[in-house]
């Protein structure tokens, strides 16, 4: 971006040299024709990580839960770990495609839909964690206020509950948004179908979209009321998320700053997830002319700022420990600088407060290989923030004689590695059946045709 | 040529044209059309169709229908859902506490001790009341055989009793000696049907062999008064105790007496409290309790006690005895200031303690020392000495009543092995004992017992010993069988079967009276002997014999002793050791353990040992400074050997142990003991050495001591052994309680709050725990296992951290590393007011009831292990496996553990979370029956399992509601606090300051 007189010259959001047609062209591409060789590798790395946290499962329902390494102090491990992680993940998804509509950021076009599609997906796997870590799965139904013969009734006063609505909610508004959303690209891909059966599938999907000013009128209406609905959510979601720590006793947990903490947390751990995804996205279905260099700086900008809110909350959080006078509170966090899960504690300050740090320069902004290097490590630190606050806490609480220590086993990694191949699964699917840009949206920043009238576009 | 009888249908076939001769044999004149089917054929839809339903069939099958038949005619005592109470003996050790039995429908369940027995008083340690899992040991054997190289032919009682009677007549008719070799026998009536049944053979003997008798008390005694008896220590009017390393609180002849009588002596309110100073070369439960503890090498007990007579005697010239010159020169080469360059005590600690000694004569009482320790008849002999110039003899440690745990006798033993040696053994009948596993490894048990003609064992399990027998007689369970016993002088108890024999075994009595050729039956030869011999009194003995049943045991009439006079020729038995500098090792029985006569004992293996929480398994505890020395780390398996024996063992570093000193428990590393305690830990019987007529196990020479290299991993229950300066545990010292009852209190602020209080209009549960009177012998973490039906989770899953006992025994240090101080809490759900684990359930499965319990409903438990993270105590236990059911775990239930079952409260499952409930079922039962009567609870009704039979009445339950409880009265008591106060939980367990005797 640079000032010229009066007038701000910003870098274009697409190659200026596509057409409208090019855009159904390339983006449809990936729907319509085979799939690539890139693309059946990474399904096949998806599909097997899935297979495998599949199979683990499976025993692991069939034996009990004594094949995670969890133990009397440390009731909860790698699992919730890995449901605060996706819950995390979701959050960008949400931002990018509620928040910055709201705020008429039109550099959010490009890659809003991939984001969305990451958000739902990223709900899904997380919300598969809270169920299978319970004793008995089978009964997890039970957390649902359903009305029943026995008059039984869940506890409202238990963050779990509260967890129960905020990601139920999150998925059902996240859902309907991106469907709404999708709508009219779903139309343009039926317009396109050459197949009968094909026809048919995105004729229903398409709820009979014919491009009418009636239909964009009501359109433009539901995704603006929908996006004002998810705003909130973004907020919410992992405010409630983190009152399952904050709202118990245990120092380390017991923390009003948890709620914006999280949240910033997760928008620092969305956007890395997008910048990863986008990354390979762009790679794989050739679309380096719709997600450009300045989206992703864009994303490498805010990565930088969330990351600084969290590395504040981190710092934060020590001095109040110290300011408290709390003498468990000290204690814990003592414990998690210099204690047996220091190691997790410093690969999460170094991950998530000195990386992003990187972002300060304009060159390695824009680099691909850099960025892709800083987005997996800023992962791995949010996903290891999210370790650090439930197992430390946990592993030294109040009376000394239950200390212990928490090793996960293979059941706890493998189960964890499937969570990524379900995510990456549903995202590779979701990529060759779905337009993964909103092409109409982006036609509409697009300046192609338009500097003949003037200087329409901005 | 056409026959008449020719029947013809057509005249084709008449005259068997080519048409006809084509259709014959064929069903249809002309082939039947195949039908074109392009589908599927009705054959193929039947089979589709007969598959369909057979497989809907086989989803909608039922379980296999298992009939319960109720009772046709119901024995009158039985009813179901009611408990039977019965009294018994425990037969667990030699000092056979009162037991009552709990029977449901039929079958003993829980055992605790007898409140109106003169001695336990209604204690119980954990291996009593670990014993009821022995009579369901599924490893027990199921019947008699023939053993052949350690394998089992099973056989009947009349073969066995046929054949081994030949074998005893033709012994007996050659003259051959038999060798009847039994454990510690306390049972006046089976010692005289064992002499009965040894009359008939000419050269028998019966020997009497345990790993732990106090053999040396008996000689050190005959020496000293010329009475070979184990005399009777009252701790009830001690108040100075010093103990030269016997461990009355965990070991030492009959600790749970011990442990009553020394806690009623230490109650801090009543103005007066017991001092307890230990000396002590492997630190024992009794010297963590200690007031002052000082520790020496092993076998300097005796220049101790020897060093604070010179310093009564000689020095201060206080005793009448000052004037007994052969005392006083004998004593002279003990000074105090020897003594103290000798073993490196403080001499001023020793001066004080001379004092102390001799402020309290008379009111004190000298014990000592390890059993089987190093040098333990010059010990006893020094302790009597001490004893008598202080009076005590003829107080605190008197011959009337004197306890009969002695009766083994090493020179029998010593007799037997030259017998043996000398192949001069035609028989051995071996019953209670395990001599291959738990003798020297220089006696060599093994390999002689093969030379033996004739070797029986009455084992109930082909145990080491039993497997080298050629008849395997399994005698019954204590529980399955009659039997008395005669603990001390005077005293009589009965064991009463509560059960049928699960099993096809047989009592050894009965056994030897059906080789005796005597038909009467044990039952009616025992009673016979009561009648005649033990039974003094007037009263029709049948009355009598009812109502000695019902109270467990017979007291007749003793005549108190006087003091008896100290024969100072005995000090000439004296033997002096002179600076010994290596490394001594000392064994030691095991509080969960024993002799290991219980290693298949799941519930013990499970037990945490009271100072270490090591759970399964035996270690080589050694002191910090040693262990910096040697630069030794937790868990480094050494090699040590001795003259005798070299073994492999992990180390354990041990606060406050002597650095010169080394230790292992006894009674692991079994081989043949079951599925359970095969090769936990290592066996380290065989570094034991004959010394001077005796089995010394006591500061054993340390030849070398090497790293392995190898690490081995301990499951220890708790790891962390400080308590940060947090509120958990109080103490004060009697000297500040005395001036301020509550010294050293610390109160959380009370914070005004919105929310309404729990309101209890019926009654309010709470328990209060003395810190003061625990002793931490782990007796209530049985009881509560029992009564709780609490699985047992195996060394794996110990060492994970899943231990799922609902009470445990925090131990803390503090102070000094090389000589801290000692405290234990036992830590159960504290049932909170404001319950963190309430608010966070989001099933409601743990609910506050209105009578102040905090509740865990388990089959709404949906396992979120929520409630756990947020409780502070940490004693919720979620199970992480089918503990009960996988065939993984050491307790899961097969034939007949199932029948060891609690039926008031259910077996949890899988995935569900769990916690003490103050045993609910003992409330709820007198609940009804209070009901019943029209009634309220009354105060002491309920006794959790824990508090029944907890040996020095630390926990006390009841009614907070009422004013009048016990329990409200101690939730006021000036001494009266709660973990970890700040957090305003407001628990419903009150902790009640530990007062040191500083």
């Amino acid at each position: 971006m640079e000032i010229r007189g009066n007038k701000i010259i910003t870098e274009p959001l697409v190659n200026p040299e596509q057409t409208y047609a090019d855009v159904n062209a390339d983006v449809c591409k990936p729907l319509e024709s085979f799939p690539t060789k890139k693309w059946w590798v990474c399904f096949l790395i998806a599909s097997g990580s899935l297979l495998i946290g599949s199979a683990l499962a499976t025993d692991m329902f069939r034996r009990g839960l004594g094949v995670l390494g969890l133990n009397q102090p440390v009731g909860w491990g790698v699992f919730i770990t890995n449901f605060v992680f996706w819950i995390g993940i979701g959050h960008a998804g949400t931002l990018i495609s509620a928040i910055l509509f709201l705020f008429r950021q039109k550099w959010r076009t490009a890659i809003n839909r991939s984001a969305e599609a990451m958000t739902i997906f990223a709900v899904m796997t997380a919300g598969l964690f809270p169920v299978i870590h319970t004793g008995r799965p089978w009964y997890a139904f039970w957390l649902f206020p359903y009305p029943n013969q026995r008059e039984l009734w869940v506890n409202f006063r238990s963050p779990l509950v509260w967890d129960v609505f905020a990601v139920s909610t999150y998925f059902t508004i996240s859902l309907l948004f991106w469907y709404v959303g999708l709508v009219p690209d779903i139309a343009s891909v039926r317009d396109r179908c050459k197949n009968q059966i094909r026809k048919f599938i995105y004729t229903v999907l398409s709820l009979g979209w014919r491009g009418e000013a009636r239909h964009w009128n009501h359109y433009e209406m539901a995704y603006l009321l929908l996006a004002a609905l998810s705003t909130p959510l973004v907020l919410s979601v992992h405010s409630i998320v983190s009152f399952d720590f904050a709202v118990s006793i245990l120092p380390g947990w017991h923390t009003t700053i948890f709620p914006p903490y999280f949240v910033a947390g997760a928008i620092f751990s969305g956007f890395a997830m997008v910048v990863t995804l986008l990354v390979i996205a762009r790679e794989v279905f050739n679309l380096k002319n719709y997600i450009t260099l300045y989206h992703m700086e864009n994303m490498n900008k805010i990565m930088l700022l969330t990351g600084m809110l969290v590395g504040y909350a981190y710092l934060m959080e020590l001095f109040i420990a110290w300011y408290s006078g709390n003498p468990y509170e000290r204690f814990i966090f003592a414990n998690r600088v210099g204690g047996p899960f220091a190691w997790s504690y410093w690969i999460m300050m170094t991950c998530n407060v000195i990386v992003p740090q990187i972002f300060w320069v304009k060159k390695w902004r824009r680099s691909i290989p850099i960025m892709f290097v800083a987005s997996l490590l800023i992962n791995i630190g949010m996903w290891f923030e999210r370790f650090t606050i439930i197992v430390t806490s946990l592993h030294r609480d109040f009376l000394p004689s239950s200390w212990d220590y928490y090793i996960p086993t293979r059941y706890d990694w493998g189960i964890t590695l499937g969570s990524f191949g379900f995510f990456f699964t549903f995202f590779l699917i979701f990529c060759r059946i779905l337009p993964t840009i909103a092409m109409f949206e982006v036609k509409a920043i697009m300046k192609f045709g338009k500097k003949e009238y003037g200087e329409l576009g901005d | 040529m056409i026959n008449k009888n020719y029947y013809w249908g057509s005249l084709d076939e008449l005259h068997q044209t080519a048409d006809d001769q084509e259709s014959v044999g064929k069903e249809f004149p002309s082939p039947p059309q195949e039908q074109e089917v392009t589908e599927m054929e009705r054959r193929e839809f039947l089979k589709l169709m007969g598959a369909g339903f057979l497989l809907s069939a086989a989803v909608s099958c039922a379980r296999p229908v298992e009939k319960i038949i109720p009772y046709v005619n119901k024995p009158e005592e039985i009813t179901p859902g009611i408990a039977n109470w019965y009294t018994s003996t425990c037969m667990e050790c030699s000092a056979v506490c009162g037991l009552i039995v709990k029977t449901r429908e039929g079958r003993p369940i829980k055992v605790e001790g007898n409140r109106d027995h003169p001695l336990s008083k209604g204690g119980l340690c954990a291996r009593g009341q670990a014993g009821i899992l022995n009579l369901y040991d599924p490893d027990r054997l199921k019947g008699p055989g023939r053993v052949n190289q350690g394998e089992m032919q099973e056989a009947s009682w009349t073969d066995l009793d046929r054949e081994i009677g030949q074998k005893l007549a033709q012994i007996a008719g050659s003259g051959g000696r038999v060798v009847l070799l039994t454990g510690a026998l306390t049972s006046p009536t089976t010692k005289k049907l064992i002499d009965e049944f040894l009359h008939r053979f000419p050269n028998s003997r019966h020997v009497s062999f345990e790993a732990v008798v106090p053999e040396e008390i008996a000689r050190g005694q005959e020496l000293s008064y010329g009475q070979k008896i184990v005399p009777h220590y009252d701790f009830s009017k001690a108040d100075f105790i010093l103990s030269l390393g016997a461990d009355f609180l965990g070991t030492w002849l009959s600790p749970v007496e011990f442990a009553k009588d020394f806690s009623r002596g230490r109650r801090a309110e009543k103005g007066k409290m017991s001092r307890l100073v230990c000396v002590e070369s492997l630190l024992s439960l009794t010297g963590t309790n200690a007031d002052s503890y000082l520790s020496v090498r092993a076998g300097d007990e005796t220049k101790v006690a020897l060093s604070l007579a010179h310093e009564i005697l000689v020095v201060e010239q206080k005793s009448s005895w000052t004037e007994n010159k052969e005392i006083t020169s004998f004593l002279s080469p003990y000074s105090i200031e020897k003594v103290s360059q000798e073993t490196g005590l403080e001499a001023r600690k020793l001066k004080d303690l001379a004092h102390d000694l001799w402020q309290h004569r008379g009111k004190g009482v000298v014990l000592g020392g390890a059993i089987k320790g190093k040098n333990a008849l010059s010990l006893q002999i020094a302790v009597n000495l001490l004893n008598s110039i202080l009076d005590n003899e003829g107080k605190t440690v008197v011959a009337t009543p004197s306890s009969n745990q002695a009766q083994s006798s090493y020179a029998d033993l010593l007799h037997l092995h030259a017998d043996l040696k000398n192949g001069n053994v035609s028989a051995l009948l071996i019953y209670k004992t395990n001599p291959v596993y738990s003798l020297p490894a220089d006696f060599d048990f093994s390999n002689l017992i093969q030379k033996v003609p004739l070797v029986v064992s009455f084992s109930d399990r082909l145990d080491e010993t039993a497997s080298l027998s050629h008849y395997a007689c399994p005698a019954n369970n204590p529980f399955e069988s009659w039997d008395d016993a005669n603990p001390v002088t005077g005293l009589f108890t009965l064991v009463q079967p509560t059960i049928q024999p699960l099993h096809n075994t047989r009592s050894f009595q009965d056994t030897l009276l059906a080789w005796k050729g005597d038909m009467r039956g044990w039952f009616n030869y025992l009673k016979n002997n009561w009648q005649a011999t033990i039974y003094k009194g007037t009263q029709l003995f049948e009355a009598f014999w009812e109502e000695t049943l019902q109270t467990g045991f017979y007291q007749q009439e003793t005549i108190p002793s006087t003091a008896r006079s100290f024969q100072p020729s005995s000090l000439q038995h004296i033997s002096r050791v002179n600076g010994i500098k290596e490394l001594l090792l000392t064994l030691y029985p095991s509080v969960a353990h024993y002799d290991g006569r219980s290693a298949n004992n799941a519930w013990l293996m499970e037990l945490p040992d009271p100072i270490t929480k090591v759970t399964w398994d035996n270690y080589l505890s050694i002191a910090p400074q040693k262990a910096e020395e040697m630069n030794l780390k937790e868990g480094e398996v050494v090699s040590i050997s001795t003259e005798n024996y070299s073994l492999e063992l992990p180390v354990l570093i041990q606060p406050r142990l002597h650095e010169n000193s080394v230790t292992a428990a006894v009674g692991f590393g079994r081989l043949n003991v079951g599925s359970v305690g095969n090769k936990v830990g290592r066996n380290t019987y065989p570094f034991q050495s004959i010394k001077d007529g005796f089995l010394e196990w006591g500061g054993l020479p340390v030849q070398s001591l090497q790293k392995t290299g190898k690490h081995y991993r301990l499951a220890v229950t708790q790891g962390h052994h400080r308590i940060e300066g947090r509120p958990i545990i109080q103490e004060t010292t009697f000297d500040e309680f005395q001036k301020n009852p509550e010294s050293g209190a610390w109160h959380a602020q009370t914070l005004p709050t919105f929310w309404p209080r729990h309101e209890y209009k019926g009654y309010r549960w709470g328990m209060a725990i003395d810190l003061s009177a625990c002793i931490g012998c782990n007796g209530c973490m049985v009881g509560c296992q029992s009564e709780n039906n609490v699985p047992v989770v195996g060394k794996e899953q110990v060492l994970i951290g899943r231990d799922m006992h609902w009470l445990r025994i925090d131990r803390y240090y503090s102070g000094p590393e090389d000589n801290p101080e000692i405290t234990y809490q036992p830590m159960l759900c504290q049932h909170c007011e404001n319950a963190p684990c309430e608010t966070v359930c989001p099933v409601i499965a743990t609910v506050h009831n209105d009578e102040g319990l905090n509740e865990q409903i388990y089959n709404r438990c949906v396992g979120t292990r929520y409630c756990s993270n947020n409780c502070p105590y940490k004693v919720r236990r979620f199970n992480y496996y089918d503990f009960w059911r996988d065939e993984a775990y050491p307790l899961h239930v097969r034939e007949p553990i199932d029948q060891l079952l609690n039926p008031d409260l259910t077996v949890r499952s899988r995935g569900v979370m769990e916690k003490c409930t103050f045993c609910m079922q003992r409330i709820r039962q007198a609940k009804d029956q209070a009901k019943d009567e029209g009634r309220s609870v009354k105060d002491g009704e309920i006794l959790t399992a824990c508090q029944q039979s907890c040996p020095t009445d630390a926990i006390v339950f009841g009614d907070l509601n009422d004013p009048e409880s016990l329990v409200s009265k101690l939730k006021k008591s000036p001494r009266g606090y709660h973990v970890i106060e700040d957090l305003n939980t407001q628990p419903q367990v009150t902790y009640l300051r530990k007062v040191r005797n500083a």
